[in-house]
């Protein structure tokens, strides 16, 4: 679309160069205040906190985990649902979709109460099942949608040649999902990291929470030294904006085509 | 077996009809293309139902208990949570608070999100740039955000009290999350600052859907900038708009996050939203029975949302 006159150019310019500006403030903000009094040592000082690697480290393993559990998962049952026909596939389906309505909170109760009987609570494990589990969803609709635009053709003429519907599954189908694969691993990636109200039920022990509940570790343990807390934030916001920075086309796909149905 | 077989063998006058038992063999294939098919499934579908379900179903049975959570001792109260939840007045403040944020993230979010995604269909510099700086705070953490909306929203030394200070505007100032009467404005515009980007983006994807003709007819119809978007773009955007609508009224239900890291619902309960009145109830009060309740009812919300969506859904299709 063309504008046609100079001034209604300018003023688009103009318009969304300030909403650029309130957009990027906040990071501003962010940067700014982590180099309050100390400059640069506010994040040595961080770094060498022992407690740092800790929390950078419990999410790294959340996420990994959490990741290679919901993608392989999902690669199957995506296929399953898109081009697999079978009883009960449409209540299945819908009974999974379903979980994609559901607030954490509402579940919070059974979940903590669960995995407290089960030794989950203060352990990886526990925190990654339940995050898998309400990834699961929109994970597989954001998967399924892409399987559904593969032509069945493909599938079909393997099938003739005797291919064997794992064969066609792993050998045809997986390397044609590769970018669905991708955008899905990051958003579980984004998820993983981000995700706070778990980790603050399940994770009362310091040592086995995850980034997010770094801020709060060191505004009680520092009482109150506001630069390295804003150094700890940026910090812990690094490796998704780096994610960011590469992947936003797969985070910006992934966005229309989880939200068709 | 044998008899079935038998039955097959005997009644070759009646090929052309339709035979009214499966045939066997039919059969063995359909129930090996079940079996396939559910060993496709069955981890995630297992692993929801383990998860989610089971957790449906224990706060359906917990609802009629009074349970603090620590002792084994579990008092059976019929429907009485109900009863209380329904004559408590922050249980009510709670969704009405939800509302509120729904309703005002939901409308600003796609207003703000049409327009810039209709202002980067222009041509001109920087579009992609724009586009990426508008999509980045999807991806931060709420703790992070919260932290860097702490000092902008400060009373004494807030960045926006300190503008307003600097023009003159002194009698605009507010303690942004400090106030009763303002803290939950302040949330929803953090929210709203962290998902216009997506909706930004949903709306752009779609009108590059919408044919060049469309404008051009517009154009010679000699409709303004403005003009076109209101009376030919959005009305072509309907399903966008849908979608968005009830991606916003799940996230309203779901918000959490960005109320406790920035007021844990206070001052008072004027931040207090149907998540952190649950979390409050269960993890801090261990009123566990009534908690069990009260997700019930979330539950139950959230299906006729549902029920909503797929209906409409059907209707424009």
């Amino acid at each position: 679309m063309e504008i046609q006159t100079k001034k209604g150019r300018w003023l688009t310019n103009v318009g969304l160069s300030l909403m650029a500006v309130i957009w990027l403030f906040p990071i501003f903000v962010m940067f700014k205040e982590s180099l309050r009094v100390n400059g640069f040592s506010n994040y040595i000082a961080t770094l060498q906190n022992p407690n740092f690697p800790q929390f950078v480290f419990n999410s790294f393993i959340v996420a990994f985990f959490m990741i290679i559990i919901s993608i392989s998962f999902l690669a199957f049952a995506a296929f399953g649902f898109s081009k697999l026909e079978f009883a009960g596939k449409r209540l299945l389906f819908n009974l999974v979709l379903a979980g994609l309505m559901l607030p954490v909170a509402s579940l919070i109760v059974p979940l903590f109460f669960t995995l407290r009987t089960l030794d989950g609570l203060n352990s990886y494990w526990g925190l990654i099942g339940a995050e898998v589990a309400f990834f699961l969803p929109f994970g597989l609709m954001l998967i399924k949608s892409y399987f559904d635009e593969l032509p069945n053709e493909l599938m079909e003429a393997a099938h003739i040649d005797g291919a064997s519907t794992f064969q066609i599954f792993y050998k045809i189908m997986m390397p044609l999902a590769k970018p669905a694969l991708a955008t899905a691993t990051i958003y579980a990636f984004l998820n993983s990291w981000n995700e706070y109200l778990m980790v603050l039920t399940f994770m009362t022990d310091p040592a086995k929470q995850t980034v997010t509940l770094a801020p709060t570790f060191f505004t009680e343990a520092l009482g109150g030294d506001p630069g390295k807390l804003y150094a700890s934030l940026v910090l812990i916001s690094l490796p998704t904006m780096v994610f960011y920075i590469f992947f936003q086309r797969f985070l910006q796909k992934g966005m229309t085509s989880g939200a068709v149905k | 077996m044998q008899h079935a077989t038998d039955l097959t063998e005997q009644e070759p006058k009646l090929s052309a009809v339709p035979p009214k038992r499966p045939d066997p063999v039919k059969k063995k294939a359909q129930l090996k293309k079940n079996l396939i098919g559910w060993a496709f499934v069955a981890p995630t579908v297992l692993f929801v139902i383990a998860f989610i379900y089971y957790g449906i179903f224990y706060n359906a049975y917990h609802s009629v208990f009074s349970w603090d959570g620590i002792s084994f001792e579990k008092t059976y109260i019929g429907l009485e949570n109900f009863g209380r939840m329904f004559s408590d007045p922050e249980f009510y403040n709670a969704l009405k608070n939800t509302g509120i944020f729904t309703v005002l993230t939901v409308t600003i979010q796609a207003g703000l999100g049409l327009v810039l995604a209709y202002l980067l269909h222009t041509k001109g510099v920087g579009r992609t740039f724009f586009k990426s700086v508008f999509f980045f705070p999807v991806v931060l953490s709420p703790v992070v955000l919260g932290a860097a909306f702490s000092q902008i929203f400060d009373f004494q030394f807030g960045y926006i009290n300190e503008f307003l200070r600097m023009i003159g505007l002194d009698a605009f100032e507010q303690n942004w999350l400090g106030d009763q009467d303002v803290a939950l404005y302040s949330i929803i515009l953090i929210n709203i600052f962290q998902w216009t980007g997506s909706s930004m983006i949903m709306y752009y994807m779609a009108m590059l859907a919408i044919e060049r003709e469309v404008f051009e007819a517009a154009n010679i119809d000699g409709a303004g900038f403005w003009r076109t978007l209101w009376s030919v773009v959005f009305p072509n955007l309907k399903g966008t708009t849908f979608t968005l609508t009830i991606l916003g009224v799940i996230g309203g239900l779901k918000t959490f996050d960005i109320v406790w890291i920035s007021t844990q619902g206070g001052p008072g309960n004027s931040t207090e939203v149907i998540s952190t009145y649950l979390f409050r109830k269960s993890m801090l009060h261990q009123e566990v029975g009534y908690a069990s309740a009260v997700a019930i009812i979330l539950l139950i919300i959230a299906l006729g949302i549902t029920y909503f969506q797929t209906r409409v859904q059907k209707k424009m299709d």
